[in-house]
């Protein structure tokens, strides 16, 4: 237990479990008190979205799809990981190992009083 | 919608952990991916359901210059084609057909023709996914990430070219995923197991892999691994449990061998961790092949084949151009690995020891990445292997000349991936 929870702590990210309508991803901007990542999880997207808050305080969110062959990413803690052939990706999004040559995609935010939307478009 | 990702959940967590239900569950995703997953509008404008055909690929080729022989070649060792095709966000296709050494020709040996991996791939959800087909499962780094250009020296290191037989592909279905709470990912499948009757002494248990062509099905494998991410740090445990006794029970009870679907067993198990931070690399991997029943096989197909087998290296690499601070995606790696082998670690008491088969190999080079997809490659190898047992030499030839068991290669290459 004490094992799990320092492993817990130590290397994943927070996830976040939503659900999308008309389009939209919308997240509570209360969930980076604490952190300025967060991993973004909507229902039947089959991909995460990760979210991350800039120092103007606006949000990226980036779609952890590869770029090289549509496979679904790993949060390696640092960044994230394509087990498929090897690419790599800095938290920015932007490609640390081929044979991905494209950053990660980016959705458009906006900040509506307490909720971050995320476009899907 | 809500049934479907329910449904989805509910099957997950029942049959995550037994492969023999798998394929029950696997008919249900089938049927349930003709439902629509979100809203069409959704589906038309979030750019992740959209059918997609992919294409990518990789190869390689080198200068080789063997000192024990005295001789030198160039070949183009690989050339791949990948293709994928994504039908929607549930189901895609991928595929790589190989070519080796560049040329395969009606009655001349050598090169090949293979097609390395073609497999379905059902998403579950973003965490989750099964795949079906020919596939590499995930033993050692190689065996999944193999691209040319990602990997040091001219040549893939030798622990996990017979310890491993990457790149191991087999028929099966596998199940990967990675947790949201715990820093961990993991992979287990099923698959065709190996033949012993295709045991060759001096490669390992690399000849008995069937890599989807006219496998045997009454025996067969199950793998498992899980990884560990931490920063720059990465740690991975793998292992393989097969039968390698295809033929009917009769056949096998006259040769004298367990038949069954993990009868006359290869066990293999691998260990391995990566640490990549500010140009610094390390790599440290180990694996153990173990044989049990190694005498029953050498006197059902007298193909001397080993009790155990093991393999273990270590590369540190560093990259020069971190420290002059050049553009980001140009790489100068200076390397050095250290590997050592051995196919006949224990032997049974029917089998013939073969001191060639311990091997250590110190491998030391450069390698130069103008962009992160395009390699040069130089490097050296430098061979010790133990002395030839003359009990299996059994046709002497006249001219040949004494064994060496220190010899070096030189290797100057390029290499790619796209």
């Amino acid at each position: 237990m004490v094992a799990a929870s320092a492993l817990s702590s130590c290397a994943t990210l927070p996830v976040y479990k939503t659900t999308m309508a008309n389009n939209k991803v919308s997240v509570p901007v209360s969930l980076f008190a604490q952190s300025d990542f967060q991993i973004i999880q909507p229902k039947d997207l089959f991909y995460n979205i990760g979210l991350r808050k800039e120092k103007d305080g606006t949000y990226t969110a980036l779609l952890l799809r590869c770029t090289h062959a549509d496979n679904q990413l790993i949060s390696t803690g640092n960044g994230f990981k394509c087990n498929l052939h090897g690419s790599t990706f800095d938290k920015e999004g932007q490609v640390t190992q081929g044979p991905a040559e494209h950053s990660l995609k980016k959705y458009q935010t906006e900040i509506t009083s307490d909720q971050i939307i995320i476009h899907l478009s | 919608m809500h049934f479907c990702g329910t449904q989805q959940l509910e099957l997950m967590k029942r049959y995550t952990f037994t492969l023999l239900i798998l394929s029950t569950f696997f008919s249900t995703q089938l049927f349930a991916q003709q439902k629509p997953a979100v809203t069409s509008e959704d589906s038309l404008n979030n750019n992740t359901s959209k059918s997609s055909t992919t294409i990518g690929g990789y190869g390689n080729a080198f200068y080789q210059r063997n000192s024990r022989t005295q001789t030198a070649n160039i070949n183009l060792e690989r050339f791949v084609l990948f293709t994928g095709h994504k039908f929607n966000d549930k189901i895609s296709f991928f595929s790589e057909l190989e070519v080796e050494d560049a040329k395969v020709a009606g009655g001349e040996s050598g090169g090949e023709i293979a097609v390395e991996q073609a497999y379905l791939k059902f998403n579950l959800n973003a965490n989750q996914y099964i795949v079906a087909g020919l596939f590499l499962p995930r033993i050692g780094i190689l065996n999944e990430n193999h691209l040319p250009n990602t990997f040091n020296g001219n040549e893939r290191d030798y622990v996990e070219t017979f310890i491993i037989p990457s790149t191991w592909r087999e028929l099966g279905v596998g199940l990967y995923g990675s947790l949201n709470n715990l820093p961990i990912n993991y992979s287990v499948g099923l698959v065709n197991g190996l033949s012993s009757e295709m045991f060759e002494h001096s490669s390992g248990i690399r000849e008995g892999r069937f890599e989807g062509r006219n496998a045997t099905g009454n025996n067969l494998a199950l793998t498992a691994a899980l990884q560990f991410y931490q920063g720059n740090f990465k740690a991975q445990v793998s292992g393989y449990y097969g039968g390698t006794v295809g033929v009917s029970k009769r056949k096998a009870d006259s040769l004298g061998l367990q038949s069954g679907i993990f009868g006359t067993p290869v066990a293999l198990g691998e260990a391995d961790v990566q640490y990549g931070s500010n140009g610094f690399s390390v790599k440290v991997l180990g694996a153990i092949v173990s044989i049990p029943d190694a005498d029953k096989i050498n006197r059902a197909y007298a193909n001397n084949t080993p009790k155990t087998e093991y393999g273990a290296y270590a590369e540190v690499g560093y990259d020069l151009m971190h420290l002059t601070g050049s553009a980001k995606n140009k790489q100068l790696i200076v390397f050095v690995r250290d590997e050592k082998l051995n196919m006949n670690a224990s032997i049974p008491s029917n089998g013939v020891t073969d001191g060639t088969l311990n091997q250590n190999y110190v491998v030391a080079g450069l390698s130069y990445l103008p962009i992160r997809n395009v390699a040069i490659k130089g490097d050296v190898r430098i061979a010790h292997t133990g002395n030839q047992n003359p009990d299996l030499i059994i046709n002497p030839n006249p001219v040949a000349q004494p064994y060496q068991p220190n010899y070096n290669l030189v290797n100057l290459g390029i290499a790619l991936s796209f």
